[in-house]
């Protein structure tokens, strides 16, 4: 089996896919990349269906070197990537020759790098997934990656030179605003509550992780009703007992008790991903019909990506121009 | 039917909400729901999570519209069908109370006026319910512990609870089915594993199921264990009807 090796393996570095939601009626979490936009981005860029197994980096990216051909992409935070000591550019396929080494150790903003290889990862599945789920050793490779560690993959090519429009890619932000919906126990809220809960500016806190990240900031204490436990969907905003908000993520358990005020718009979990402890969001109230038309043009900006992708034909050779410091990925094709 | 919400979380989710108490009618109403959910295998539906008094239901709005999701969860709520007769199972699993595993089995005893010997026959003596599995892989919320031997939670949990450990918790019994922090206090401990990522049914329990203690002691468990190890062992499941 081909693989690459990590000749650094950065902070937090795990391989995600789908991840296991089908199975959380058993109590597994569903796991899965915490940006599933920027994730499934850096699948369709290199010709993946948007199950296969991607790198997930966090804080700071690893050093891979590549013993084999195949063609990568990097979504999500903003990196200063290297390529052979070149910089390169996210968002779009880089086509490998073996030998080459690719270093994501700086990060610039935001917090998580994703990284997907054509034919994807190829570690054993364990309850149908090659999801890491930090807390608990599923499979060999659930756990941090270590430096030294080799991941076995496919190793297709896929040549493409298309980028991805910047409204789809994570853009930094001074204060990020968070659309959300009425969760299940919103009604265990007053009013005053939920409009205090927009009105303020929150505050990401140190003790964030893939289960959820926890926010500071007005408190939004309610005469706690006991409510019994149930099942919490991704996004969904829970008010703990001291009446902070933590917002419940890809590694959440399947089940809970704690009130679920409201949940984050499908559209914008995508950002919670790239939150780092210290940045500041602002909540607002939208309908789920607002949620349904942001939803849908996003679907649409996608399906018009992957359309240009496979309309475009495959190249006949592949270029690298070294530029100063930079170097661009071209292909020549013949009219 | 009476007192069910049906509530829309986003584009993604429903949750459908019976009322909101823990009861064995209740509950098997949410295991009716469920089961035909799943027997109608509709593509779309990512993930069905039944709870005490509640079923989540999580969808792909690319492949599943609301509207329909709805309707099918109304018919099957609406179609009156008496929670459907199916085999219930009950689990023996077999318990070695106190030694080191049950390290609190002699506090839970002197809290509540008894002997060792009482705590013991009273928690094997009930048959619990498994209302739902979740917290962890595997994990069964049990009900109907015996208020004799109900026992406030450790002040300071435990950083690491082994997997198999039987433990109360104020008025709740359970079984640790992984390695977990856990304030509990443990009683005993069971050779048999509640999860097992590896298998082809990685989890032992479900909703519905239900579960007696049986207490065996050092030579059973070693044996037992043994077997478990070497993959010969077979728990004892007593069928039964769920109507009974």
């Amino acid at each position: 089996m081909n693989n690459f090796e990590l000749t650094n393996a950065g902070m937090l570095t795990t391989i995600q896919d789908s991840g296991r939601s089908h199975l959380q009626h058993l109590g597994i979490p569903a796991s899965g990349p915490m940006d599933i936009l920027a994730a499934r981005l850096a699948n369709i860029l290199v010709g993946n269906e948007s199950d296969a197994a991607v790198l997930e980096a966090t804080y700071t990216g690893p050093v891979i070197r590549f013993n084999t051909e195949t063609t990568v992409a990097i979504t999500g935070a903003k990196t200063k990537a290297k390529l052979n000591g070149f910089e390169v550019d996210s968002y779009l396929p880089i086509a490998i020759k073996s030998g080459d080494t690719l270093d994501l150790s700086v990060v610039e903003s935001g917090l998580r790098v994703y990284i997907a290889f054509a034919g994807g990862i190829q570690t054993e599945k364990v309850l149908d997934s090659r999801a890491t789920y930090l807390p608990m050793k599923f499979g060999e490779f659930d756990r941090k990656l270590k430096t030294g560690d080799r991941i076995p993959i496919k190793a297709k090519t896929f040549n493409n030179y298309l980028s991805v429009d910047t409204e789809l890619r994570f853009n930094r932000h001074d204060l990020y605003d968070i659309r959300i919906v009425e969760g299940p126990q919103c009604e265990y809220f007053e009013d005053k509550l939920k409009q205090n809960m927009v009105d303020s500016i929150y505050k990401v806190s140190q003790q964030s992780d893939r289960m959820g990240i926890r926010f500071i900031g007005t408190e939004l204490i309610t005469e706690q009703k006991d409510m019994i436990s149930d099942g919490i969907p991704l996004g969904s905003v829970q008010i703990t007992r001291g009446g902070q908000p933590i917002i419940m993520m890809a590694d959440r358990q399947p089940t809970g008790g704690y009130p679920k005020i409201a949940k984050v718009i499908q559209n914008d979990i995508p950002k919670l991903a790239q939150l780092k402890p210290g940045d500041k969001i602002k909540f607002k109230w939208i309908s789920i019909s607002e949620s349904l038309k942001l939803f849908q043009e996003l679907e649409d900006k996608i399906d018009k990506l992957k359309e240009k992708i496979n309309n475009q034909q495959s190249p006949n050779a592949a270029y690298r121009i070294y530029i100063g410091d930079k170097v661009y990925l071209t292909s020549l094709q013949e009219k | 039917m009476k007192s069910v919400r049906v509530k829309r979380v986003d584009i993604n989710y429903i949750v459908v909400e019976y009322e909101q108490i823990i009861d064995i009618e209740i509950n098997k109403q949410v295991t009716c729901l469920t089961n035909n959910l799943r027997k109608l295998d509709r593509e779309g539906v990512n993930s069905i999570i039944p709870t005490y008094c509640s079923v989540l239901i999580e969808y792909d709005p690319l492949v599943l519209e609301f509207e329909n999701l709805l309707e099918y969860i109304n018919e099957i709520l609406n179609s009156n069908n008496e929670v459907e007769s199916e085999l219930g199972r009950t689990f023996n699993i077999p318990v070695l109370y106190g030694y080191e595993k049950g390290p609190d089995l002699l506090e839970v005893a002197k809290i509540n006026n008894m002997s060792v010997e009482e705590v013991i026959t009273i928690h094997t003596s009930e048959v619990y319910k498994v209302y739902m599995i979740g917290f962890n892989p595997g994990y069964p919320y049990l009900g109907g512990l015996d208020k004799r031997i109900a026992t406030p939670r450790l002040d300071e949990p435990r950083v690491r609870v082994p997997a198999g450990s039987v433990a109360i918790g104020g008025e709740q019994t359970g079984i640790y089915s992984t390695d977990s922090p856990g304030g509990w206090r443990l009683i005993g401990h069971t050779p048999i594993p509640l999860f097992d990522p590896t298998s082809n049914e990685p989890v032992l329990l479900k909703a519905g199921d239900n579960v007696k203690f049986i207490s065996i002691d050092e030579h059973e468990y070693k044996r037992i264990k043994e077997e478990i190890d070497k993959g010969k062992y077979s728990i004892d499941i007593v069928l039964e009807n769920y109507h009974e």
